[in-house]
């Protein structure tokens, strides 16, 4: 039977993440080295990333007390489901080493009175990275325990100004069949490029984050290179990678996989283990670490976020609206 | 012709081997990040591929007298799938479920891949049962009408496959297409099979 739970200590909670950012300016140089070390013991994936990146990311690695709950590096960035580069989930690791990430433009669109073509670097520069430890559960019932660097979802959308009409925000993938082969497939469902959303209300909770990075360093494309979403109490493929657009929208947006079956993929897709999957269940989860035997565990409701965010969805249905 | 066909009956179990080998001594291996699932979908791949195998040992050697020998070891390749089949099992109870027997519940009892999973290998289980001489012998005619439960195998397994589809749907079109023109092979002798039956009753 499912037990063991992570412990609480494995998931950094959010005063802490605003914590370690100090002391992280304060000992600066010490840090990197534990860093450096750290990456060469686990890193045959090594993605540089772009070069104006690198400096922002230095020095932005799990304290080494955490690193134990950690999925491994090489789980992590072998076992993707990434559909622009293929279904299986070798395939992105396989097929998106050589994925172009830098210049990197995104096209910000809709209710918002700064819109227009920016530069990811001109989005993420004016902004402090933080590294955060995040539970990361599939819809097909398995999880990691991943450490991203980025910046809150919120302070890159609150840059666009975004007006009193915008109640969803809306993001989309690359659409580029040459470099993308998932997206030459004749039997793929997917209608590209692939689209997610959020509530408003969703997008700027403090959860809600943009990683550029995971592991102290760059995040390589087929974990969703140059700029990926993380919503930590939702299944994973509402956090979209590779985004080139961000659109305010009064209306709720289409998403991909609610095109595809949408008696299967709801548009919130909280992580809730009172509502299956219909091919699947979903009250419980393999824990990834690379080995041979399972680890099972019970799935939390919110992915183990509920004190954080249950409140967003205070009076909905959530069997009606999964 | 008997040592190359048991060696490749061996092939996949020994590759399988080999990579778990690399896993347990840290070194690269091609197991990905579900290792125990990786395992379980190549043992899973070698059962459909066997048992097509199967499925065209007649037709092939129809088309190519010279194959005809390996209608002797038809019994063989059957007896293999069943085999796979039961490793591929084995190998999601242990390496996927973690021996947690209420999720093995949850799937035969509710969900579609599952079932249509379980309906193979139980088709499959009168067709090992049979494969001796002594109940080839007390059958008679009856042997060769009751292994056309094959082609019921073959098209569940295929739904197994299909109903586990998220997105893109390759690999059951190929499956499927492949299942297809070996069952239209095979048209006129499952026509007068099914004819039979109606007869009978």
């Amino acid at each position: 039977m499912a037990q063991q739970q992570p412990l609480p200590s494995e998931i950094t909670p959010p005063e802490i993440w605003h914590r370690r950012k100090v002391i992280m300016a304060g000992l600066g140089a010490g840090l990197s080295l534990t860093a450096l070390s750290a990456k060469s013991a686990d890193a045959p994936i090594d993605y540089p990333g772009p070069d104006w990146l690198q400096p922002a990311i230095a020095g932005h690695q799990a304290d080494p007390g955490s690193r134990d709950a950690l999925t491994p590096y090489d789980v992590a960035t072998r076992y993707n489901n990434f559909y622009e580069f293929g279904t299986d989930k070798s395939d992105p690791a396989k097929n998106a080493q050589d994925f172009v990430t830098d210049p990197w433009r995104v096209t910000v669109s809709g209710a918002a009175n700064n819109i227009g073509e920016f530069d990811l670097e001109a989005i993420i520069r004016g902004l402090a990275l933080e590294e955060r430890i995040t539970r990361f559960r599939c819809v097909e019932a398995w999880s990691m325990v991943l450490p991203f660097i980025g910046v809150p979802l919120s302070k890159v959308l609150s840059q666009f100004d975004p007006t009193g009409d915008a109640k969803y925000v809306a993001f989309e993938t690359l659409v580029d069949p040459e470099q993308m082969p998932g997206q030459r497939s004749r039997f793929s469902t997917i209608q590209w490029p692939y689209q997610e959303g959020l509530r408003m209300d969703e997008a700027m909770h403090d959860l809600c984050f943009l990683a550029v990075g995971m592991y102290g360093q760059a995040l390589p494309p087929q974990n969703g290179a140059p700029v990926r979403l993380v919503v930590p109490w939702k299944y994973g493929f509402k956090s979209i990678k590779s985004i080139v657009s961000i659109r305010f929208s009064e209306t709720q947006p289409a998403t991909a996989w609610n095109q595809i079956q949408p008696q299967e993929y709801g548009f919130y897709s909280n992580v809730n283990p009172q509502v299956s999957h219909p091919r699947w269940s979903q009250a419980s989860e393999r824990v990834l670490t690379g080995s041979l035997f399972p680890k099972r565990q019970d799935t939390l409701m919110f992915n183990g976020y509920a004190d954080e965010v249950a409140s967003l969805y205070a009076g909905m249905d959530l069997k009606a609206n999964f | 012709m008997k040592p190359a066909l048991w060696a490749l009956a061996f092939a996949p179990i020994g590759y399988i081997a080999f990579q778990i080998y690399l896993l347990a001594t840290g070194s690269p291996h091609a197991l990905g990040g579900e290792p125990g699932a990786a395992v379980m979908r190549l043992l899973g791949n070698t059962a459909w591929w066997a048992l097509i195998l199967v499925l065209a040992i007649t037709p092939l050697r129809q088309w190519w007298p010279a194959l005809t020998p390996l209608v002797r070891a038809r019994r063989l390749v059957g007896l293999w799938v069943s085999a796979y089949v039961v490793m591929h099992l084995l190998a999601y109870y242990l390496l996927v479920l973690g021996m947690d027997v209420s999720v093995l519940w949850d799937d035969i009892s509710q969900k579609p891949y599952a079932i249509a999973g379980f309906a193979a290998t139980l088709g499959l289980i009168p067709l090992t049962v049979t494969s001796t001489r002594g109940w080839m012998r007390r059958l008679g005619r009856d042997w060769k009408r009751l292994h056309r439960i094959v082609y019921g195998v073959a098209f569940a397994a295929w739904i197994h496959v299909v109903w586990q589809v998220r997105s893109d749907y390759t690999e059951a079109v190929v499956f499927g297409l492949i299942l297809l023109v070996l069952a239209l092979l095979r048209a006129p002798t499952l026509r007068l099979h099914i004819h039979q039956l109606f007869l009978r009753n």
